[in-house]
Parts: C-alpha cells; structure tokens; sequence
C-alpha cells in the first residue's frame, strides 16, 4: 500500500522500491563521500553461520547480539540491549537508503525540469 | 383423538396454530433478547388474532398460504434449536440401548451381576404370566421374537 | 480410580515428552544443530528400506507444542469425558493421533510423511464420529472425503518423486528447486495443504467436524491437525518461492480468512464461531506462508494453537455446563456463575485479536506489519486488515453474548466452574497463552525482523480492532429491528451466515453426486442391469436354453434327434444341390 501511495505523485519517474542509484554519487556534494566499511569479517560470519541476507553494514552489531543470544540462552531476554543496538542500527541504515532514493528521485525530476526548459 | 395425526391429515386450525408455533420459534431464533422477543411475539399474536374469527373458509386459507409464504421468505438459516430434540447438536448422542439386549448377553456377562440378572429372570417370568392372562397364549406359528 | 489412571498416565508421559523436548529445543537452538537419524529397518541384497528421522528446532518445538496441549487435554478429558463408557477408547484413538502427527513432524521423508497424514485422517474421523448419530456420521464422512483429496495429491507427489530416486526429499530439494517436476510438486502440495489447512474450496469440513466431543475439537480441528498443512508447506518452503500458483494461493487464504471471518459473525453455535475463527487464523497462516516468510507462519502457528486450544476447552466447559446446548442464543451473563473459566475465555479471546502483550500480539502483528511492508495490491492489503477487525468482531461479539447479555437459559438451571480438573488444565494453557508469544519470540527468531513503517500504518492494526470491537459491540445489541433488518437482505445475509454456501457449491455438491453416483451405478448397474443382463441373466439363460436341448438330448427322445438329423441332411443336401 506504502507503494501505491508513495509513488502517486512520481509515477512518471519510473521508480522502483528497490532501486539502485543511477546519478554520480558525488553530485550535488562540497564534500566526498567514500563508499561505507563492512566492519565484521567475513571469517568470522561464516563461523558463525549467518544467512547470506544478513550479512549487511549492522552484521558486527549483529555478531554482538548472536553472541549474547549464545552465552545466556534459556534467558534470552537478557540480550534486550544488544538487540535494541542491532534495530537502531538497521533503522539508520534504512534511513540512509530512504535519503539516497529520495536523492535518486530529485535528481531525476531535476533532470527532467531541465530537459523541460531546454526544450521551450 | 384431536391431536393423533390420521392420516396425515389436518384440521385448518391444526394448520394455522402449528404456523403460530413456527412462527414463534422463527422469531426467537431472531430476538435472542427476552423482552424483545416478547413483544415481538406479542405482536404477532395480534396479527394471528385479528383473522382468528374469519368465516369465510376460501380466505381462511387464503390467508394461511400466505402466512406460510411469509415464513418461508424470513426463516432463520441457522434456527434455534434445543439441543437433545430432533434437529439438535446433542440429538441422538447418548443412544438407549433397547431392553432385550441384555437377553443376549453372553453367561459369562451375566454372571458378573448375578442377583439383578436373577430378579430379571422372575421379573419375565411375572410378564409373561401377565401376557398370558390378559391377551392369551401366543400363537406357535408366530416365531418372531 | 483404576478407570481414569489412563488419563493420569497418558498425560504424564506426554507432559513430560513436551518438557525433554523443550530443552533439547534450546539445546538445538543455541548450536543450531539439525539432526538427521536413518534407522534401517531391512537390509536386503541391494534394496534397504530406511525409516529417516529429522530433529531440528522446529520439529522439536512444535513437538513440545502439541505434547503439551495434547497431555493437557487428555487430563481435561478425565473430567470431561467422565460419563463415557469407553473412556479408554476415546483416550487411545487421542493418543494415536498425537502419535501421528508426531510422526507427521519429525519425517523428512515424503512415504513417512504420508503415513503421518494418512493417520491424522483416519483418526480424527474415528474422532469426528465418536458420537454416533447422523450428524457426526455427515461430518465425518465430510472430514474424510475432504482430506482424503489431500492424500490422493500426496499419493502423486510420491509418484513424481520416483524421478529422483529418492523419497528424501530434504537431500536434493534446494538443487533441483528450479526443475519443471518439482514445480507440478509444488502445486500438488499446496494443495494438499490447502485440504489439510480447510482453504477456501475445501473449509467445509472445519466447522462441520465441531460435531466431535470438544477435548478432541481443543486438540484436532484447532491446534494440531489443521497445522499439519501448514508445516507441510514450512518444511516445503525451499520449493513456494516465485511460483505463479502462490499468488492464487494468497488470494484464496486471503478470502479464507475473509469469509471464516464475516461467517462467523452470523453463526450462533459457539463451537462453530471457534472453529471459523481458527478457519480465518489459519488463513493468515497460510497467506503469509505464500509470501515466503515460514517462520512467521511457525511462529503465529504455536501462539495460536496455544490459545486456540484454551478457547475450545472454555468452550468445553460452558457446553458440559449448559447440558450439551452449543447454542450461544441460550446464553448470556454466565460470567457470574463460572468466573475462572469466563477469565480464561476473556484471555484467550483477547489473544486471539491481538490484544498487546498477550501470545497472539506478537505474532499477528508481526505478520501483519510485513505485509504492510511488502509491495502488495490493495484488494490484498485490505483482505489483511478487515479480517483483523472481523477478529474483533467476532471475539467481541462471542464475549458480549456469552457473559454480558441477559440470562437466557431455561428457568430451572444449576450452572457452577466444573472441577478442579479442568480448571487445573486450562490454567496451564492460560500461562501458555499469556507468556508464549514473549517467549517465542525471544527464542526463536535468532535474526530480529526490522520494521520501518509510518506511524499510522503502525498503528492501523489498533485501528482496526478498536472498530472491530465498537461494531461487536454494536451487533450484539442491535434488538429491535433486527428481523426486518436481516429480511431486508435475505440473500445477502443467508450467503454470508452459510459460508457463501461453500458447504454446498464444494463439498455437499460435491460429495453428493460422486455418491450419489456411486450408489446409482450399484443400484442400477451393479446390481441392476449389468447382472440382469450379464451375471443373473447370462446364467438364467443358459439355464433355459440347456433345459431346452437336455430336452432333445436325454429325455429319450432319440426320434426328434434322429429326425432333426435327416432334416439338416436334406437341407445341406439341397444347398449342395442349387450351388
């Protein structure tokens, strides 16, 4: 539902939830911007038998809780704050991806309105 | 005698009270709320009463098909019935076994309760000295038990 | 004494079965170990045939889940059943059942997985007809027609799977996942499962199975035999991923919850509002199985069988109270004469619609949180949440009729909680019902799902419900005009209360003419024609015609023989002649 109504306005820009993005990641930036650091190794995901699906930015944060879940196990809910670090985690990363389809979405209306004023 | 269906026939005021009872069984199938119900009952006596004294026969009738008619179009498709009478969820759960089972219960059985199958033996035999003096002997050539 | 030890007994070994399982459940959680047994029944020559067993964590909880409610209401039924005669009967055909479908759970192997099957059939129609009168004959013989669709597609499964030369399917399920077979594989699972689970063209036989005596109602048709498809379809969820037919899968469990849930607003009978609020959970189930998300379903799938169970044995309790009357008009304000089981039936309703921090929250709102998550039409996203209202609804409407409203039971009456047996049984389900949502939830998703949604749609699930519970409240005192109401959409209304006549269009319509067929082709052909003409007649007329020439030859007719002689030698002679 969240689709149908988020893209009701820009049906036109022809984008998808799970886009990736087709501008210059520099644009529009007085800054660099360097591509993000995987922090867990990925000898140590493997040891510990995580799904490829979860293997993303938050997997060190992720390693932490799992380790927890490991040492405390009929009491599990003793890992609540490991757990609450992991989904603070994963919602800035949500965030950060909300931000860059956002960008995706300006820069392409952008385009568009310039092509616009081109023309006329 | 009224009551005993012959032949399947019945009187026209057989006919309209027992539309009266279904009636009032359709619509407590409806109003689950007591006082409710009763009034709507109430208010169906009065439109049962209002044709009670019509004479004339051809509309008596007339006026029964069309209470039947009414009915039908509003019966409720899941009535409201008790739950050990025909129709019931409970109907028929516990089944009685007949009296002459325990005839035929095996000696072994029987022997388990020695003094109540005892007392039966005299029991029948009473019966059948009662049978006999009132309707006489049973005919030899009628063997069916 | 001696004849209820079996209860005490039986429930014993299964109460303590589910604790061993719980801890080799934590056990196996914490190493995610999976253990794969192959016990080698007969080695002969080349051929061995091999019973193979797998052990992981979700075999191993839903075993505690079932041996649990299973031992609960086996002591339940001590008190329950306590008029029975065969009180050992009903408690093995329970128990065979419960073997079953442990049985079911833990083979990994498609031939033991239908014996499993075949056994939870077969016995929950033993359980169906327990009470021997028409009705449960009907319902019975439903339940077994329905579900026997579900072994016949087994049965083919087992046939296909003869192309990869081996029936343990877990050994090569991921590699071939892609072949053409495995894809017809996966539509005759699903529908296998769609019997087993009661999805829409088959949900007939869910309420008409309420005619088997309530400990067996708690277990079978709420918590453990109607599951059986879903774990099915769990324990197959490599194969359910991008196939076509899973979209129509999720249409047709998306109307199942619909429709369970709209019906059960107009039924009166209070097994039967139960049974098709289970109809309607175990749409949920399978609409989020179709969407890929297995452990979701797992999860919402032991909540409910949790408060599932404890509905239907409050259910029990009212019903043996009431002198076998299911019919909730009969009821009302019962709360002031058994307040521990109105208690338990208030909690476990509320779990039932999601009341937070109750068993049935956690999983439902995570379910329907994904779903609002996913890229789904609307047709299916407000199937989703008006059938979280009618949840409401009807839960609201049960509670209100049953222990708010007037009396309304016969004028002489003697209503009291039963024994402490029962109490003492559903108290431990009630824990269960408060605490295993948390529980689970904690324990089992290793991986936390992360929800991102707006605070609205969040919320909407509250949203729901609360109107779900203003419209119970509504309907179940709307009095006054309520006939001319209902006339006034007669159509309409019979359509809904009757299950959009799904009992008729699929099953009775069915059924009807296969055996109706049946006992035509008996009558007419079996018995009738063909032995008229081929068995009785064949005979009838070789009796006649042997008589006939037993006429010339041995009755001493050597004349007519002799004479019948000359005549054939003249005719011959005279067509030897013209030629």
């Amino acid at each position: 539902m969240g689709h149908f109504l988020g893209t009701f306005q820009t049906r036109d820009l022809d984008m998808e939830m799970n886009l990736q993005p087709t501008f210059d990641s520099n644009i529009g930036f007085k800054t660099r911007r360097t591509q993000r650091k995987m922090v867990a190794c990925e000898e140590d995901l493997m040891s510990a038998r995580v799904p490829p699906q979860y293997r993303d930015y938050c997997a060190h944060i992720l390693l932490n809780y799992l380790v927890c879940r490991y040492k405390h196990m009929p009491f599990v809910y003793k890992c609540a704050h490991e757990k609450h670090n992991y989904m603070n985690c994963e919602q800035a990363d949500y965030v950060l991806r909300m931000k860059e389809f956002e960008r995706e979405k300006r820069l392409r209306q952008r385009e568009k309105r310039l092509k616009q004023e081109s023309n006329s | 005698m009224a009551n005993v269906p012959f032949l399947g026939l019945k009187t026209h005021s057989q006919k309209v009270c027992s539309l009266y009872k279904r009636v009032l069984r359709n619509l407590e199938a409806f109003y689950d709320r007591r006082n409710v119900y009763r009034y709507q009952a109430v208010l169906m006596r009065a439109r049962f009463d209002k044709n009670a004294k019509e004479t004339d026969m051809r509309k008596a009738v007339e006026l029964l098909r069309q209470g039947e008619e009414e009915l039908f179009s509003q019966i409720h498709p899941l009535p409201k019935k008790f739950a050990t009478s025909p129709g019931g969820v409970a109907y028929e759960r516990v089944v009685q076994s007949p009296d002459w089972v325990l005839d035929y219960w095996h000696p072994l059985e029987k022997a388990q309760y020695p003094e109540y199958f005892k007392k039966r033996e005299q029991r029948k035999k009473e019966f059948m000295a009662m049978w006999e003096k009132e309707y006489g002997k049973p005919d030899p050539k009628d063997q069916h038990h | 004494m001696f004849k209820n030890s079996i209860c005490f007994v039986s429930f014993f070994f299964l109460f303590l079965f589910s604790l061993i399982n719980f801890f080799f459940f934590l056990f196996f959680m914490i190493y995610n170990y999976v253990i794969f047994l192959e016990w080698e029944l007969i080695s002969f020559s080349s051929m061995s045939l091999v019973m193979s067993i797998l052990l992981d964590w979700m075999s191993l909880l839903f075993m505690m889940f079932v041996l649990l409610i299973s031992s609960v209401v086996i002591y339940y039924s001590k008190s329950y059943m306590s008029s029975e005669m065969n009180l050992n009967r009903f408690i093995m055909l329970v128990l065979l059942f419960v073997f079953s479908m442990v049985l079911l759970i833990i083979s990994p192997n498609i031939i033991s997985i239908l014996l499993g099957w075949d056994g939870l059939g077969l016995v929950s129609y033993c359980l169906v007809i327990y009470y021997q009168n028409i009705k449960s004959y009907n319902a019975g013989m439903l339940t077994a027609l329905s579900n026997r669709i579900g072994d016949v597609f087994i049965l083919m499964v087992i046939f296909w799977m003869m192309n990869y030369g081996s029936w343990n399917y877990v050994f090569y399920m991921d590699f071939m996942k892609n072949d053409y077979v495995m894809e017809l594989m996966s539509i005759m699972i699903i529908i296998a499962a769609m019997t087993k689970s009661a999805q829409i063209p088959f949900s007939a036989w869910l309420p008409a199975a309420m005619a088997a005596p309530t400990p067996v109602s708690a277990l079978v048709h709420s918590s453990t035999l109607v599951t059986a498809g879903v774990y099915l379809l769990i324990r197959f969820n490599v194969l359910l991923l991008d196939k076509f037919f899973l979209k129509i899968l999720l249409l047709l469990s998306g109307l199942t919850m619909f429709m369970a849930g709209i019906s059960a607003n107009y039924e009166f009978d209070l097994k039967k509002i139960i049974a098709l609020s289970t109809l309607s959970q175990l749409g949920l189930m399978m609409s989020i199985l179709s969407m890929g998300m297995a452990e979701l379903a797992f999860f919402h799938l032991l909540t409910h069988a949790m408060f599932k169970a404890l509905l239907f044995m409050c259910a029990g309790v009212i019903i043996h109270m009431m002198n076998d009357i299911q019919d909730i008009r009969f009821m009302g304000g019962i709360s002031n004469f058994i307040p521990y089981t109105s208690l338990y039936m208030n909690i476990s309703n509320m779990a039932l619609c999601g009341i937070p921090f109750l068993a049935g929250f956690y999983s439902k709102d995570l379910i329907l949180d994904m779903v609002m998550m996913k890229n789904l039409n609307f047709f299916v996203f407000f199937l989703y949440f008006i059938s979280t209202g009618l949840t409401m609804f009807y839960s609201f409407r049960l509670s209100m009729y049953l222990m708010i409203n007037d009396f309304n039971l016969l004028s002489v009456y003697n209503l009291y909680d039963e024994d402490l047996v029962m109490l003492k049984s559903m108290f431990v389900l009630m824990m269960m019902s408060i605490f295993s949502g948390s529980m689970l939830m904690w324990f089992i998703f290793s991986y936390p799902y992360v929800i991102y949604l707006p605070i609205n749609l969040k919320l909407m699930v509250i949203y729901v419900s609360l109107f779900g519970m203003l419209m119970g409240y509504m309907i179940s005192s709307m009095e006054i005009y309520l006939m001319n109401k209902f006339s006034y959409i007669y159509n309409l209304s019979s359509f809904l209360c009757l299950m959009w006549f799904m009992p008729n269009l699929s099953t009775y319509g069915l059924n009807y003419y296969f055996l109706n067929m049946g006992q035509m082709m008996l009558k007419k052909i079996d018995m009738g024609w063909s032995e008229f003409y081929s068995g009785q007649g064949m005979f009838m007329i070789m009796k006649k015609y042997t008589i006939f020439y037993n006429f010339f030859q041995m009755n001493n007719n050597f004349n007519i023989y002799l004479f019948s002689f000359v005549l054939w030698m003249i005719i011959y002679l005279m067509i030897l002649m013209v030629m």
